[in-house]
């Protein structure tokens, strides 16, 4: 890159020093020190905060002062010189940059033409064609904001990629002026997170201290309009110490003085103030015909007023006006205007307030800005009130609220507007949102009811197999408890019925034998033997009561079996249902006496039953019983020649089979009933007596 | 007079019918009923020193069964003739006291003439039997006249299917029987007719006319 012909301007090599285009903020900054008191900190707050009021609309208008070297005309002669004999193309492109950027406040026409001619020769470097974007943010910088930012905002993209020291630098600057060109949409917070985090940090990689001196006087300028002067004063005092030691004639360090002169000053500081004032002064003393003056001459009227002396006060603030007139910085002179009334009004000359009020009114460059004339018609009824003159006072504070209203009418219509835009995207947004829902509630559902589909199959065949399992379980269950009760039951019966019997058989039958002992015995004892036949048929009775609960006994409670076991017990059975027309055949094979004894019991109360029923239910004269041992098989057999029956018709619950029944299921057994009408009945049981023995 | 007496000995768990039949037996048949016992661990106890002629015991006791006392009674005294005197009218009840060395077996419905022979006749060496008794001793005599053993309507078409060259399986499988089942007909046939294989078998149910 070549190397620029600089003249009373030090700086550090090449480019970086040419780029105090980045500086030009600086004038916006006082902008918001338009009615900043200086002498009455009772009267400071109402005006900072009037003065706020004020900024939000302002930025439209924005005019910044520039920050070129205050040497600039040489400046410029240097820059043309250089774009026309300029040895490639990259530096002519450069020094077109620099030209547009040196005219954009001065000629906007001549500032537009040299941007494109330096486009036109940066088309093959890609570094310069980053730039490119920078300049042009910096074209529009006083005129559009959108359109700056825009450009800034490309920039610093376009510069990303690259990791020259002086890209970064550009990167850095192109950050700083991106956030300032936001201020008005997000705030000086943000303008100060961004100065702090990004373009502070990307100069100091670059190197260039003095950029980052520049942004300190920035930083402080933001923090000194949101009335943090402490912070303000610290980051002034940053920003000089660096640039001091850098060399004293900087551009920036300029700034910097003039930035901690009015920090003081608000701040109630007059001696830093001056002292600040002072330094300002010498660095600026060589170059007459700066443009930097008027700024000066602002800051010097700022601390004469500050000070009291509003004679030299208002000197500065006239000098500085007809100046920034002359450079077209309108802020800065809408700036001075307004100072220099506040000085009449500091001076409670309001006589002379309010004539130069009524001269800016009528002078209208003021009063284009809606808000500005606002301000001017409170100022006005302000110093007619000061005056006396409340007819007057009460028609500029009618001319106040009227504009007021309108504003806030096109401020509420400009609201209402966005608010609307903003509606009516966010019901689009909504109407998005709500297709999109019904779209996934949609697919949600239908993949819902897949699921649930699915998930009613899964549970319906768990339900299934649970049913089939608990069936299964229960009635198996059923069966072993049904077992396990009949088993209890039958044990219990047995038991019951055994002491019952012993009780009849031994109890009361010995006791009715017994008494007919003892009537048998009254009776041979007398020595007349009275052949009485009713006592004979008394004892008679008696024997047969006997017999009956022998009976009886024997059935609830085989007394053999007890005794000497199944088969002789079965043989007594039969023999016990014998009689002169029913024959019994107890055919018994291999029954074994190891047999448990429920068992046993248990055969023989199916033997008796079945004999039961064959002899007093079929009318049978000969009757079968086989009882057969093979192993833990276990056979029985009754077989009568009775009359037999249709097991279809009766089924097994006839005949108290019943009992019998649940017996051999008791058993693990099988029972096969074969009977027909007239062809007698043939029972076969099949008992396993695993498990039972 | 005292000493020609006979002497008893009654074991009955029922003191009525003890005190009835001690009554009965000194009054009408002229004996001395020496000693009333309601166990047989102290009948047995009792026995040694003074042994009676006859014992008339009950088969229900508390702590044994009259019919297994009357074998160790007969083991003890070899001599005591044992009337059994017992409510009980199995069959199997009576010939198994008999076989224990019961000299008679009485059924406590016995008339008093019953009872007097039948301790008459036990004295006398003989076995004595109650009416209803004899009855029951004299029934399956009666029902064993029936000749050739019968066969159930199974063991018949076991007989048949054996006949027919069927193996137990072929058999078990024709009946739905287990294997198992038709082997114990099979075997309990041959019991019935004696015989050792399934040829024998065959020829004695043909010749018995089940085939």
């Amino acid at each position: 890159m070549a190397k620029l012909p600089e003249q009373g301007h030090k700086n550090n090599t090449g480019n970086a020093g040419i780029f105090s285009t980045g500086l030009l903020v600086v004038g916006i900054s006082h902008l918001y020190s338009f009615f900043a008191p200086v002498s009455r900190i009772m009267k400071r707050s109402w005006r900072i905060l009037f003065l706020l009021s004020l900024s939000a609309t302002v930025s439209a208008t924005v005019r910044a002062q520039q920050a070129l070297p205050l040497a600039e005309q040489t400046y410029g002669d240097s820059l043309a010189r250089m774009l026309h004999s300029g040895v490639s193309d990259s530096s002519k492109a450069l020094a077109a940059y620099l030209l547009s950027d040196f005219w954009r406040s001065k000629d906007t026409a001549k500032s537009r033409s040299y941007l494109l001619q330096g486009r036109q020769l940066a088309k093959n470097y890609p570094y310069l064609v980053a730039i490119y974007h920078f300049y042009e943010g910096q074209y529009y910088f006083n005129t559009d904001t959108k359109k700056a930012a825009q450009a800034f905002d490309e920039a610093k993209t376009a510069l990303l990629p690259l990791h020259t020291p002086a890209a970064i630098q550009y990167a850095a600057v192109s950050w700083f002026n991106y956030a300032l060109m936001m201020r008005n949409e997000k705030g000086d917070s943000f303008v100060i997170a961004n100065v702090l985090n990004k373009a502070i940090p990307l100069a100091e990689k670059a190197g260039d201290m003095d950029k980052v001196g520049h942004f300190y006087v920035q930083l402080a300028t933001l923090l000194m309009n949101n009335a943090q002067f402490a912070k303000a004063e610290l980051y002034n005092q940053k920003a000089i110490d660096l640039l001091r030691s850098r060399g004293p004639s900087a551009t920036t360090l300029f700034f910097a003085y003039l930035s901690a002169t009015s920090t003081f000053v608000f701040d109630d500081k007059l001696p830093q103030a001056k002292a600040s004032l002072d330094q300002a002064r010498e660095l600026i003393a060589p170059y007459p015909n700066s443009i930097n003056y008027p700024l000066y001459y602002y800051n010097e009227g700022l601390y004469y007023e500050g000070a009291g002396q509003y004679a030299e006060a208002l000197v500065s603030l006239d000098k500085g006006i007809a100046l920034a007139g002359q450079f077209h910085q309108t802020l800065l002179l809408q700036t001075m205007v307004v100072r220099k009334y506040l000085v009449f009004f500091d001076e409670k000359d309001y006589r002379k307030a309010k004539t130069f009020l009524m001269g800016v009114v009528k002078e209208g460059s003021l009063m284009a800005e809606t808000n500005n004339r606002r301000t001017i018609y409170f100022q006005l009824a302000e110093v007619n009130r000061r005056l006396g003159d409340m007819a007057e006072a009460y028609r500029w504070s009618t001319e106040y609220s009227r504009l007021g209203d309108s504003l806030q009418k096109v401020q509420l219509k400009e609201k209402i507007v966005g608010l609307e835009a903003r509606f009516q995207n966010a019901e689009d947004q909504k109407q998005i949102g709500l297709l999109a829902a019904e779209k996934t509630r949609a697919e949600l559902a239908a993949r819902n009811s897949r699921l649930f589909n699915w998930l009613l199959g899964t549970v319906c065949i768990l339900l299934a197999l649970t049913a089939v399992f608990s069936i299964t379980f229960i009635r198996s269950q059923r069966k072993v408890s049904q077992l396990k009760l009949a088993r209890a039951m039958l044990d219990g019966e047995e038991r019951e019925r055994k002491r019952i019997a012993q009780d009849l058989h031994d109890g009361l039958g010995g006791m009715l034998a017994g008494v007919k002992i003892n009537l048998s015995g009254w009776a041979a004892g007398k020595p007349e033997q009275p052949r009485d036949a009713e006592l004979y048929r008394i004892i008679d009775q008696l024997d047969r009561s006997v017999g009956e609960l022998r009976h009886i006994a024997r059935n609830m409670m085989p007394e053999t079996l007890l005794k000497f076991g199944l088969e002789t017990a079965l043989k007594d059975l039969c023999e016990f249902y014998m009689g002169e027309d029913v024959h019994i055949e107890f055919q018994p094979f291999d029954i074994h006496r190891s047999l448990s004894l429920p068992w046993q019991m248990n055969i023989y109360r199916i033997a008796q039953e079945l004999l039961s029923n064959a002899v007093r239910h079929a009318g049978a004269t000969n009757i079968i019983l086989q009882c057969s041992q093979n192993g833990p098989v276990f056979l029985v057999t009754v077989e009568d020649n009775g009359r037999g029956f249709d097991p279809a018709q009766q089924g097994k619950k006839g005949m108290g089979l019943t009992t019998v029944h649940d017996r051999v299921s008791y058993m693990n057994g099988k029972m096969e009933i074969l009977s027909a009408p007239g062809e007698g009945t043939t029972i076969n049981i099949e008992l396993n007596t695993y498990g039972g023995q | 007079m005292a000493a020609n007496k006979t002497r008893v000995f009654l074991v009955d768990d029922h003191p009525v019918l003890m005190e009835g039949l001690k009554v009965l037996l000194q009054n009408n048949i002229d004996l001395e009923v020496a000693g009333c016992f309601v166990t047989g661990e102290s009948l047995l106890a009792a026995l040694l020193p003074e042994a009676p002629d006859i014992i008339l015991l009950d088969i229900a006791l508390p702590d044994i069964n009259g019919i297994a006392l009357c074998q160790k009674i007969k083991q003890k005294v070899p001599d005591i003739n044992v009337l059994i005197f017992s409510n009980h009218s199995e069959r199997s009840m009576i010939m198994q006291a008999i076989q224990n060395g019961a000299s008679g077996y009485l059924l406590k419905n016995a008339s008093l003439e019953e009872l007097r022979d039948g301790i008459h006749d036990a004295l006398h060496g003989e076995i004595a039997f109650s009416r209803e008794v004899k009855e029951i001793i004299s029934r399956p005599s009666r029902n064993e006249l029936a000749g050739p053993p019968q066969l159930t309507r199974r063991e018949k078409e076991i007989l048949r299917l054996v006949a027919e060259g069927k193996t137990s399986a072929g058999i078990a499988a024709h009946l739905s029987l287990s294997v198992l089942t038709v082997e114990t007909h099979r075997r309990n046939l041959m019991q019935k007719f004696g015989v050792k294989n399934t040829a024998e078998l065959i020829r004695t149910g043909m010749l018995q006319g089940f085939l």
